[in-house]
């Protein structure tokens, strides 16, 4: 660095605010439990450990034309025949932790984002970034909601979950129904 | 009764919403206004969205392509929503204008919902469209809408500001008597109760993973850039009909986020110009990896 690129950093520092700060935007909003009390009230539900085979995994992406990231599902099965789904949806920018109610009849009845994340190119492929992230222990995400948390400026488009409430609702369709 | 305190996100008007409300009030009470938070978004989305084919902008859309002069009887938040366009359309002499809509249907941007109403010609740019008027054919009556020539209309530069107004509105109407401290963030358009003792962080636009913190100057501020090229992020100048791609952003504080929503179409298209922004007590700054915060 020349001097005067260094004088011109350091007067820089000294105004205080240019340097700008690298966060992740992330965000905690409901837990698990949070989310199932204001989808399905006091009903009660037993969660069934289901595991998609190769097979399942293939027909669920040919007939909703999305990739199905992950063969464990996080499922509990209401009293009325219903479902309560957390699942995971993945764009380009995006992660995002979501909570979904099925009726008996396989039609969403509402949905709630759990954790937002947005991710930019290095955090992607960084696997220690990721590893932070896996499993779903909200409490542990708790702690991100000390990112700033006024952001301006992004237009992130929400398609990313248009297609993982279809991926699922091919799930109901090809498994949860048969449960 | 202690704080309590809410936080929730829902996809509506194209991008991710997050209300925050913070109140002396109990979990089902404190429930029930985010419900009513989104709820008014969730309305502004469903009547004043170009993409829907039965929204009450489709609805007009219909006539308005046919430039029927017969007026058309329209709701509450369309005539808030359109009477500030054309005012600032007036103002800014046609630099802000929600009827550049055939030139983001015609790039892709917009889908093409009016199949066949819309005929692409060969006008000054290549690809404006033919026989089309602008914000100037658009009049507002007691009576509702008419059109003195055939236009298209896209508020997708300032309903998301609106629909944040709305929510804030349905909350203040809601609350009752309790102190309530609402944060409101639609992808960017942001309102904050306690803005005085908060401070913000402007996306950089090049670097979306970097912001420029600054505090906020007032209950509303929205920002508009070129952020994500490769999706739909494109704004139309109106007077060339042309894609705009700068590589700055620009960001308004306002008292409503309506207002500060279509302001920074204002600013974006001409930063050199700041009159009608603060005309309307706006307060504009550009940003850029560069040059850093600028106040215009």
């Amino acid at each position: 660095m020349d001097r005067r690129s260094f004088t011109k950093m350091v007067s820089l520092l000294a105004v205080g605010t240019y340097l700008p700060a690298i966060e992740v935007h992330a965000k905690t909003y409901l837990t698990i439990d949070q989310a199932r009390k204001l989808l399905w009230g006091d009903e009660a539900m037993e969660q069934i450990p289901v595991t998609l085979s190769g097979e399942q995994v293939k027909s669920i992406k040919k007939a909703s034309k999305v990739r199905v990231r992950n063969d464990k599902l996080q499922v509990w099965k209401t009293e009325s025949g219903g479902w309560f789904i957390v699942d995971q949806v993945i764009g380009k920018h995006e992660n995002i932790d979501l909570a979904f109610a099925y009726d008996h009849e396989g039609k969403v009845m509402g949905f709630e984002i759990l954790t937002y994340r947005e991710t930019y190119g290095y955090e992607v492929a960084n696997p220690k970034w990721k590893a932070q992230f896996n499993g779903l222990d909200y409490k542990e995400h708790l702690k991100l909601d000390k990112q700033i948390k006024n952001i301006s400026g992004a237009t992130l488009s929400c398609r990313h979950i248009t297609d993982g409430i279809n991926r699922l609702s091919h799930t109901w369709e090809q498994v949860l129904r048969h449960l | 009764m202690t704080t309590n305190r809410i936080n929730r996100c829902k996809p509506l008007l194209g991008t991710y919403v997050d209300v925050s409300i913070e109140a002396d009030l109990d979990d089902e009470e404190i429930l029930d206004l985010s419900i009513d938070a989104f709820s008014a978004i969730a309305e502004v989305h469903e009547g004043l969205g170009f993409h829907n084919p039965d929204s009450e902008l489709s609805e007009i859309n219909r006539w308005a392509l046919l430039g029927i002069e017969d007026p058309i009887a329209i709701s509450e938040d369309m005539r808030r929503v359109m009477g500030l366009a054309l005012s600032l359309s007036e103002a800014s002499d046609g630099l802000f204008d929600v009827t550049i809509a055939p030139q983001l249907v015609d790039q892709g941007s917009l889908p093409n919902i009016h199949h066949g109403a819309i005929i692409v010609g060969s006008g000054a740019s290549g690809s404006a469209v033919a026989g089309s008027g602008n914000w100037e054919n658009v009049h507002l009556s007691d009576e509702g809408l008419s059109f003195s020539a055939p236009v298209l209309i896209d508020l997708g530069g300032i309903a998301k500001g609106y629909a944040v107004d709305k929510a804030i509105e349905r909350i203040g109407a809601g609350k009752m008597d309790a102190d309530v401290k609402l944060n409101i963030n639609a992808g960017g358009d942001l309102y904050l109760s306690h803005w005085e003792e908060e401070t913000v962080g402007v996306r950089y636009p090049d670097e979306p993973n970097k912001n420029h913190k600054m505090p906020m100057l007032a209950p509303a501020l929205a920002t508009s850039a070129c952020y994500f090229t490769e999706q739909d992020s494109v704004m139309i100048h109106p007077k060339s009909g042309e894609a705009t791609v700068r590589g700055y952003s620009v960001s308004v504080f306002a008292e409503q986020c309506m207002l500060a929503d279509a302001l920074t179409k204002l600013a974006f298209l001409n930063p050199r110009d700041t009159r009608v922004i603060r005309q309307y007590k706006g307060r504009a700054f550009m940003l850029d990896s560069h040059n850093g915060l600028l106040e215009l």
